[in-house]
């Protein structure tokens, strides 16, 4: 499943013009191509893309995570019908195929670092063969970042601008339509081949650019002793006061993967779908009984934080957070991830700030 | 472009006044720490504490929506900022019986908009200087007067388009709908303990984000805030997906002004056209 | 594939399990037969429509699956009959909301669907050789049906049986017919009791809270494992009494329930603090359960 990594130090340099001849190339072989493109004023996401005219540059990063390609909004799981015998028609939605190639083109380094936590719960124990199959179909090739954005914090939690954990190749753009690729599994050395007329070995000495400073701004290992101890503190009443529980931050969060399974159908037919869901929200852990172990904003507030930097780390060694910033920017109460965790980091250190958030 | 400092000064001032007094827990407003590019809702329930307050054009939310979250109603009486956007969203709240009016002291801002460039609702805005309010800190401001045609204008220009154009640009928007509610959840006037969303027996509205689900979910929440809406814009801010959510609105509005004449929000005792009866009304089909 | 945990659950062995694909696919189930335990439980005997099917299945007492209305959604109930009866397994409903409801609307012979069996199980083997106390309340009887009547199934593997049972009314009661023949095993004790209030002029059986009950009993501590299910505030204050009686919370289990979707840990929803009812439980240590978070 995962990639192999090969020999890290392999650097390519691909000419100007390399973007059009991967598209092309990749299109005429059969092979979907997901780049980034302007969807909306301003807003860049990844899209299926018939000509490389249709890409965009210079974005700092797409709106949807790059998750939805393998865990997607809404996914149909099996489809049933009423027989006239009262027996019922039951059939599979079909899994991708692998011959189905995808490319990633501009996947950013901290979207495709997010797959490992992806990876880590949709394989424990049962392989999700539905992740598997869209995981084994896609190469990713990954745009390095240049102009982080002021509420990324990849750094914090072990990630790069430059990272390449996850990635296929990870290309260094360079502003005249050069590029600098580094290869960094089997599958991306087969990219790499496929465009062999544009992308050769770089000369010996070759150095990847330095990535962008950002940086880090609290220590998560501090932070997870305080949430060790304090499962119980009028700190998170605090912090969620003005949390709306409303799920954006969730929703665009590249590690987050709860899920509903719902039934949708007619006296005749129907389907089974895989959904988003959220922990914010106030239904998702209620019993049928109304019993709710979660009922207010702060206990699910304290789930969210709780989960990415104590539960997951404990139970998969990994921290279920990339630090993109998205959470920040999306939340339309102003609630900031790292000012949270900093005035936690704060209390861990012994120290004291005022109530507020 | 930056906090109007004279403002801010008399709002901490009313706001420690207020928690002093002892008449209000909290006072609801608005802060900014250093980071952040707009104020945010800020609670503060000790005087010395007031210093958190400030008011400028970034203050974009609207704080009513906390108005009915149990959290804060056990705090005791609220104090609460309201624009006049704000202030139209509290009086609907009122004449639903959500809040008591004694329960809640309103303070007043005048407000020439937020933001730049400045949103449509706020160009089009009829209650810069909100009245009815306990205390309104700050100079009243000019208030522009507005016609129809420019307070509708999305709507406006959505229902230039031929029908089929329209279909397209709403499967469109609405195909990006990714059923996070974040439009529901900062709305003051979603406060059901259970939304329509969430019920299972029968379930009313598919929860997956695929386009028939999106649209009912969008057009039901739409139709549940017909002549309740006061224009806020809230949703269409809040949606992360950029869906342009308060032209439906808007045009929900403009039918209420039109059929109606009735405008959501100016007063709280308002009497609003799906709740009342009146043996004079065109259509008794009821009876 | 288990991460580390601060709390090793080694009461259920969990042999690390390869990796098993799943595609959420139900399998069909027929129902052959349908019981009414009380005014809104039924049990539900379930065949695999296809045979080969049936004949792979095996589970362990204390396992779960998640049983489907086509068309209503999935909804998780325990495994309630015993790994040792072939051929069918049994689930035991309460009509509470929308899924359970279709159920309890489902006949004989309607097609329903199973995914399962999910989570861990009584830790059967390490209770071989010793006493054994079921204490159980209402529909918590359920799971410990299952484990019961597997135990039972092996009777000459344990010492002494005693099963305690209470409910809030006789109507409330369920299994009724199985408590009788319980009852009339002379290798196992039984005690059925209603709350008070909740008798009827024919009941012979005890009447008194589970907890009080218990104390009336008075078990022995040595040598026993004691497996508790039921409302959490029976379970409390059966635990208050037993701790009383000398037994400790090590050599105590019980189930825990939440709202479960995937069944498998990846939903994300039923996690108690870092353990997962659906992957650490349902069955848990009581030792383990004092130091989870208040979150069930």
């Amino acid at each position: 499943m995962r990639s192999t990594k090969v020999d890290e130090q392999t650097l390519y340099q691909a000419t100007a013009g390399w973007l059009k001849s991967a598209v092309d190339i990749l299109k005429g072989a059969g092979v979907e191509v997901i780049a980034p493109v302007e969807t909306d004023p301003g807003v860049v996401e990844l899209a299926a893309i018939n000509s490389s005219e249709e890409i965009v540059l210079g974005y700092a990063n797409v709106r949807l995570p790059l998750k939805r390609l393998f865990f997607p909004i809404t996914e149909v799981l099996l489809e049933f019908e009423n027989q006239p015998d009262g027996d019922i028609q039951m059939e599979s939605e079909p899994l991708a195929s692998p011959k189905s190639e995808v490319v990633v083109l501009g996947a950013r380094p901290c979207g495709v670092a997010a797959l490992e936590a992806l990876d880590k719960v949709f394989h424990w124990d049962y392989d999700d063969v539905r992740y598997s199959a869209r995981r084994e179909q896609t190469t990713l090739i990954s745009f390095a970042c240049t102009k982080p954005d002021p509420q990324c914090f990849c750094t914090s939690v072990g990630g790069s601008p430059h990272g390449t954990e996850q990635s296929d190749v990870l290309v260094y753009l360079a502003d005249d339509g050069q590029a600098l690729m580094q290869v960094c599994s089997d599958k991306g050395a087969r990219f790499i081949e496929q465009l062999k007329d544009v992308v050769k070995p770089a000369p010996a000495g070759t150095k990847s650019p330095a990535p962008p400073e950002v940086k880090a701004k609290f220590d998560p290992e501090k932070i997870k002793t305080w949430l060790d101890e304090n499962f119980e503190n009028d700190f998170w009443t605090d912090v969620s006061l003005k949390c709306l529980g409303c799920g954006a931050c969730s929703y665009l969060c590249p590690t987050c993967h709860c899920f509903d399974i719902v039934d949708e159908a007619n006296w005749q037919s129907g389907q089974r779908r895989r959904n988003w869901d959220c922990c914010s929200h106030p239904m998702f852990t209620k019993h049928a009984s109304g019993h709710n172990p979660r009922p207010d904003q702060a206990s699910r507030c304290r789930q969210r934080i709780m989960h990415k930097f104590k539960y997951f780390p404990e139970r998969f060694e990994q921290i279920a957070c990339v630090g993109c910033g998205r959470c920040v920017r999306a939340c339309c109460v102003g609630q900031n991830l790292v000012s949270i965790l900093t005035d936690i980091e704060t209390k861990a250190n012994g120290g004291n700030n005022s109530d507020a958030e | 472009m930056s906090a109007n400092s004279t403002l801010t000064e008399s709002l901490q001032r009313a706001a420690s006044e207020l928690l002093s007094d002892l008449n209000v827990a909290v006072v609801i407003g608005y802060g900014r720490d250093g980071e952040s590019p707009f104020s945010h809702p800020e609670f503060v329930r000790k005087p010395e504490d007031v210093e958190r307050l400030v008011f400028d054009d970034r203050c974009f939310g609207n704080l009513a929506v906390y108005l009915s979250k149990d959290a804060i109603r056990r705090m005791g009486k609220i104090g609460i900022v309201v624009k006049g956007c704000d202030l139209r969203a509290v009086n609907v709240l009122l004449r639903e019986h959500v809040v008591k009016r004694e329960n809640i002291v309103l303070i007043g801002v005048p407000c020439t908009g937020q933001g730049d460039p400045l949103p449509h609702k706020c160009s089009v805005c009829e209650q810069r200087n909100p009245q009815g309010c306990d205390i309104v800190v700050g100079d009243p401001v000019e208030q522009p007067q507005i016609n129809a045609e420019q307070k509708y204008s999305d709507a406006a220009n959505i229902d230039a388009k031929s029908i089929e154009e329209r279909w397209e640009f709403w499967s469109g928007q609405l195909s990006k709908c990714i059923r996070c509610y974040a439009c529901r959840n900062v709305c003051p006037l979603c406060y059901c303990k259970r939304c329509i969303i969430e019920k299972t027996i029968p379930q009313w509205i598919e929860t997956s984000a695929h386009l028939r689900g999106n649209i009912a979910w969008n057009v039901a929440r739409a139709f549940h805030l017909t002549g309740r809406c006061v224009g806020c814009g809230e949703c269409e801010r809040a949606c992360p997906m950029d869906i342009p959510l308060s032209a439906i609105n808007q045009k929900m509005a403009q039918l209420m002004d039109e059929w109606f004449d009735f405008h959501s929000g100016l007063s709280s005792d308002e009497k609003a056209p799906f709740t009342t009866f009146s043996l004079d009304d065109s259509d008794t089909g009821i009876l | 594939m288990e991460g580390t945990t601060p709390m090793p659950n080694e009461s259920s062995t969990n042999q690390a399990r390869t990796l098993i694909p799943l595609d959420y696919v139900a399998s069909k189930m027929k129902i052959v037969s349908i019981t009414d335990e009380t005014v809104d439980t039924k049990t539900f005997r379930l065949e695999f429509c296809d045979p080969q099917q049936g004949e792979q299945f095996e589970f362990h007492a204390g396992q779960f699956g998640l049983y489907s209305v086509f068309g209503a959604g999935e909804a998780t109930f325990c495994i309630a009959s015993s790994p040792t009866e072939k051929g069918y397994i049994e689930c035991s409903v309460k009509r509470t909301g929308k899924v359970t409801n279709e159920l309890h609307q489902c006949n004989e012979g309607d097609i329903i669907g199973f995914r399962g069996p999910y989570g861990n199980w009584f830790p059967i083997e390490q209770m071989q050789g010793k006493n054994l106390l079921f204490i159980a309340g209402g529909i918590g009887l359920a799971p410990l049906n299952s484990l019961i009547r597997n135990c039972l199934d092996l009777r000459e593997k344990f010492e002494d049986i005693s099963i305690l049972y209470g409910a809030r009314s006789v109507a409330d009661l369920v299994y009724k017919e199985r408590l009788e023949n319980w009852e009339q095993m002379n290798d196992v004790q039984t005690l059925y009791t209603v709350d008070p209030g909740g008798e009827t002029p024919e009941w012979k059986g005890e009447v008194g809270f589970v907890p009080t009950v218990l104390e009336k009993m008075k078990p022995k501590s040595e040598n026993t494992i004691v497996v508790l299910c039921g409302p959490p505030i029976m379970i409390k204050f059966a635990m208050l009494s037993l701790l009383e009686l000398g037994f400790s919370p090590e050599s105590a289990y019980t189930t825990l329930e939440n709202r479960m979707k995937c069944g498998v840990g990846k939903c994300g929803r039923c996690n108690v603090g870092n353990q997962y009812v659906c992957k650490d439980g349902p069955v848990f240590r009581c030792s383990d359960l004092k130091v989870l978070p208040e979150e069930f």
